[in-house]
């Protein structure tokens, strides 16, 4: 038999071939199938630019300044009481994190919650996220925080409330990809969020 | 040379293969070279971690509450926690989405719940995550192997500080035939306090 690579043009053995192929069916190839016949592109499928849904994540409650872990939901008792330093895993492509906010930030104390990048981890440049001074804040080439301030005085208008999520995924190593559903309340008329360095 | 075909195990010439066709470029084959590289894949694509827009799919009729079929598509429901309601949804199909629409707020003081129920042998993918509410805080239930039914139960009492509330969505998307995946957007109010969901078998 003629080698079937020999020529692009007249590849009249790949259905055969690709009929071979026991993890994808080439010759079929569309998206239906490729995800199911594929566990790895169905477990590891991200997209820079889509935020990932919750499936897969554990869930673990954690309170005050810590180190989150990859792939889980990290629910925080965060309130505004005491500023609060939360460190990201490494951003290995691959690993979902999220924020979720137990309770509304709404204490008189008005406290920060940082996020910080790993090592030499940053944030991906032109990342958006929702602030209340100027509609969004916008990232820069190596920026490493992310910075919550609730109002002052105990409001309860804050754009980080119960409820609230902040995803950070990674689809390149040293890069995270932000996202956030936060409130959209009619009330809801303070809060800032800042990327910094 | 020998046949490439002539055995699976040993398919080494795969990777010189994979990289003559032309539409895609199998042996880089990611997410991201895949979506950006087929304008089919980019129209038809469905990824189980990702939740769908909305982009296609048929407003249906506004069904019944007591026990709904739902369709393809998005559906609209008058439940409102009075009575309970029973939603059935279709067979899980690949390519299949369905769209649950809060139209009301379920704050009538029967607090009546809300259920969803996989059809036939249908099931929820495991690790499905749905946010909840416990002692007025947010939280998250996590499905297990083999969970047919995600429920809803608002607060009694009319309350109306329920999680789920007029606007929201529950997703059910399908990229694995008999699984569903589960997404939703739920309130975001500071006083969404209460209200629970839960997977069950």
């Amino acid at each position: 038999m003629a080698s079937p690579i020999a020529g692009n043009e007249s590849f009249t053995n790949v259905e055969n071939l690709t009929g071979q192929v026991p993890v994808l069916d080439v010759n079929e190839l569309n998206v239906s199938n490729l995800l199911t016949e594929t566990s790895t592109v169905t477990a590891e499928t991200r997209i820079s630019a889509l935020k990932p849904s919750l499936e897969g994540l554990t869930v673990a409650a954690v309170t005050g300044s810590v180190t989150y872990a990859a792939n889980t939901i990290s629910v925080s008792d965060y309130d505004g009481s005491a500023a609060v330093s939360i460190l990201l895993p490494a951003a290995t492509a691959g690993t979902v994190v999220v924020h979720a906010q137990g309770v509304d930030t709404n204490h008189a104390t008005a406290a920060d919650l940082t996020f910080n990048c790993a090592g030499t981890d940053v944030w991906f440049t032109g990342s958006n996220i929702r602030t209340t001074t100027g509609g969004f804040d916008t990232s820069v080439a190596d920026e490493t925080q992310l910075v919550y301030t609730p109002e002052a005085g105990g409001a309860t208008t804050n754009l980080l409330t119960v409820g609230c999520k902040i995803y950070f995924w990674c689809v390149s190593d040293g890069t995270w990809h932000i996202a956030a559903d936060l409130s959209t309340e009619p009330a809801v008329a303070t809060g800032e969020f800042a990327f910094a360095a | 040379m020998a046949s490439p075909i002539a055995g699976n195990e040993n398919f080494t010439n795969v990777e010189n293969l994979v990289g003559q066709v032309k539409v895609l470029d199998v042996a880089n084959l990611n997410a991201t070279t895949l979506v950006s590289q087929t304008e089919t894949v980019n129209q038809q694509a469905l990824l189980p971690n990702v939740k769908p827009s909305l982009e296609g799919l048929t407003v249906n009729p506004v069904l019944g509450v007591a026990a709904p079929n739902y369709l393809p598509g998005i559906n609209r429901t008058t439940y409102n926690g009075t009575t309970a309601s029973d939603v059935i949804l279709p067979a899980a199909t690949v390519g299949t989405v369905v769209v649950h629409l809060q139209t009301v707020d379920p704050n009538n003081a029967n607090a009546a719940d809300l259920e969803f129920d996989c059809a036939g042998s249908d099931v929820f993918a495991t690790g499905s995550v749905i946010e909840t509410r416990s002692g007025a805080a947010a939280t998250f239930d996590v499905s297990t192997e083999g969970e047919t039914k995600l429920i809803f139960g608002p607060e009694a009492g009319g309350a109306t500080t329920n999680l789920l509330t007029a606007g929201n969505m529950i997703y059910f998307w399908c990229t694995k035939a008999g699984e569903w995946h589960v997404a939703a957007d739920l309130s975001t109010d500071v006083l969404a306090t209460t209200g629970t969901f839960q997977f069950a078998a």
